[in-house]
């Protein structure tokens, strides 16, 4: 409550230091120094409809984004492939810290004030490999870390894969005998990759502290995909102000 | 705000002090909407823009509902539809929220579903996709996923306190199993017409992510609940008590060389819904 109600003086009064240093310059309370940003509807005859001109940009919500078009090749350096090459030698997809965050999906931002935070990306990759079954995986990351009751990052409801894009051959090498072992690299027709367009919302008990914070999409593949190919990618995020509805 | 300075001469008395303390305090008490300087609210003196109005802070926390699953779900019970179902994930509200005096004046929702791969329903259990059976997977099967809307409805027949599911049209999102196509027309012995429609391989791995992006307002809900009204005062008698998602395999066409003998399934397993209420000036465009 912002509202003053000036001490009343009366003549001969003694002992007043107090009353007249509070109505000027006192804190938390009825005093003058509320023009100084601490006024609000109480101080209003009528409450105002209050429509953008009054308000100070990003006092309600912000956001800001990220993205990236340029092919990212991330080559897992497994068998038969020299020590030391490739990101994903010996990789753990339930691991955390193999995960890489990728370029242009990831994000560092600064919030002015206690917010919800809304994420939404979007993922293209393709996985490139001679391996039936072993994908190239895609999580999501707050603050370096995932998110969710159980942050595995093959439990996390934040977290997808994508298999091995179709190896292609001629008519001649491929029937019901041997399509397995088919390994001819011709990427062939329309689905060549999967694309996630995701988002997360903070919980509503948990909103994100002021200041900086990081989000990102990362990549992490078996050690048997050779390539993970990651294609258009972006990270965005808007927060809302926390606090009363009222 | 105005305030009368003493001048040489002034009485400084208490009746001088208080007459001015006295109009100062009632300029400051009184002002008016030309008082609001050009972006003179900061984030200290705003509500917050979403949920409900009325809650003190921290006071509404329902916007998310997360299943979190491993990629093939810890259990086929998990995992399996057919059918029309209700995913596990649902955003439901202890009290239902009202859209009356802009308690609320829209919601924002968004949804992703992991599709881990399509089947087959057939005699009670679920079957992978075989291209060896000419069963063009790709072009014929999709999976829709529409946003369910609690509602309770004062002109309800059953009761004013009686739930009503809606399924909003507009919310309505499809994906198919995504496979690469086959590209020949003359396999080898022992296959069967692998044509371009058909997966490369039973169809186990679709990996395929559904995703919603939607507001559903006023409008939406009574339109839905009284049919092509334009009175859209009649918000006032519906309240909102959650959100929920349907899922529904579908076989798009069959023929004589049929998709499959029985009907579709499909198995999700994460999946993410997030609701959230909005206080805001809606403007729609291209209405």
């Amino acid at each position: 409550m912002a509202k003053i109600t000036p001490y009343t003086f009366t003549d001969g009064e003694s002992g007043i230091s107090d009353e007249l240093f509070d109505l000027f310059s006192g804190q938390d309370g009825d005093y003058f120094t509320v023009i100084n940003g601490d006024l609000d509807g109480d101080n209003f005859v009528a409450l105002p409809d209050i429509d953008y001109k009054n308000i100070q940009h990003n006092a309600f919500s912000g956001g800001g984004q990220v993205a990236g078009t340029a092919h990212l090749d991330f080559f897992a350096g497994g068998v038969g492939t020299p020590k030391g090459s490739g990101f994903f030698r010996g990789a753990n997809l339930a691991v955390e810290a193999r995960y890489l965050p990728v370029p242009g999906a990831s994000i560092q931002f600064y919030l002015p004030y206690e917010a919800y935070v809304l994420l939404t990306w979007t993922v293209t990759w393709t996985n490139d490999s001679d391996d039936d079954t072993e994908t190239s995986n895609m999580c999501f990351f707050v603050d370096g870390e995932t998110v969710g009751n159980d942050k595995n990052p093959l439990e996390t409801a934040f977290s997808r894969r994508v298999g091995r894009t179709m190896f292609g051959g001629s008519d001649a090498t491929i029937n019901s005998a041997n399509w397995a072992s088919a390994t001819e690299a011709s990427l062939q027709d329309r689905y060549k990759s999967r694309t996630w367009n995701g988002h997360y919302f903070t919980p509503g008990t948990a909103p994100l502290s002021p200041g900086w914070h990081t989000a990102s999409i990362r990549v992490c593949a078996h050690p048997a995909v050779k390539q993970t190919r990651v294609r258009a990618r972006s990270m965005k995020y808007v927060y809302f102000k926390y606090g009363a509805t009222k | 705000m105005s305030y009368d300075y003493l001048k040489d001469g002034t009485k400084f008395s208490a009746e001088e002090i208080n007459d001015r303390t006295e109009a100062a305090a009632e300029s400051v008490n009184s002002l008016d909407s030309n008082a609001l300087a050009f972006g003179a609210l900061r984030h200290e003196h705003l509500p917050q823009l979403i949920g409900p109005s009325g809650f003190a802070e921290g006071g509404f926390t329902k916007f998310v509902s997360n299943k979190h699953l491993p990629f093939d779900g810890n259990s086929f019970a998990q995992a399996a539809y057919e059918g029309k179902r209700y995913l596990p994930v649902n955003v439901t509200y202890p009290t239902p929220i009202s859209f009356e005096d802009r308690d609320i004046d829209a919601f924002i929702v968004l949804f992703n579903a992991n599709v881990r791969s399509f089947q087959e329903f057939k005699d009670g259990s679920y079957y992978a996709l075989n291209p060896e059976s000419n069963q063009k997977n790709e072009d014929f099967l999709s999976v829709r996923f529409t946003i369910r809307v609690d509602v309770e409805w004062d002109d309800s027949p059953f009761g004013p306190g009686s739930n009503l599911s809606l399924e909003l049209p507009h919310t309505v999102r499809a994906v198919s199993p995504g496979f690469t196509f086959f590209g020949i027309d003359n396999a080898g012995a022992g296959t069967v017409n692998r044509k371009p429609g058909s997966s490369f391989w039973n169809d186990t791995m679709s990996f395929r992510d559904a995703a919603i992006r939607t507001i559903i307002r006023p409008k939406d809900i009574v339109q839905h609940v009284y049919g092509d009204t334009e009175d859209l005062s009649l918000i006032s008698k519906i309240r909102v008590r959650g959100f929920g998602v349907v899922v529904e395999p579908k076989v798009i066409h069959s023929g004589p060389n049929q998709v499959m003998t029985g009907t579709a399934g499909v198995f999700v397993t994460k999946s993410n819904l997030t609701v959230i209420p909005v206080q805001a000036k809606l403007v729609s465009v291209g209405e």
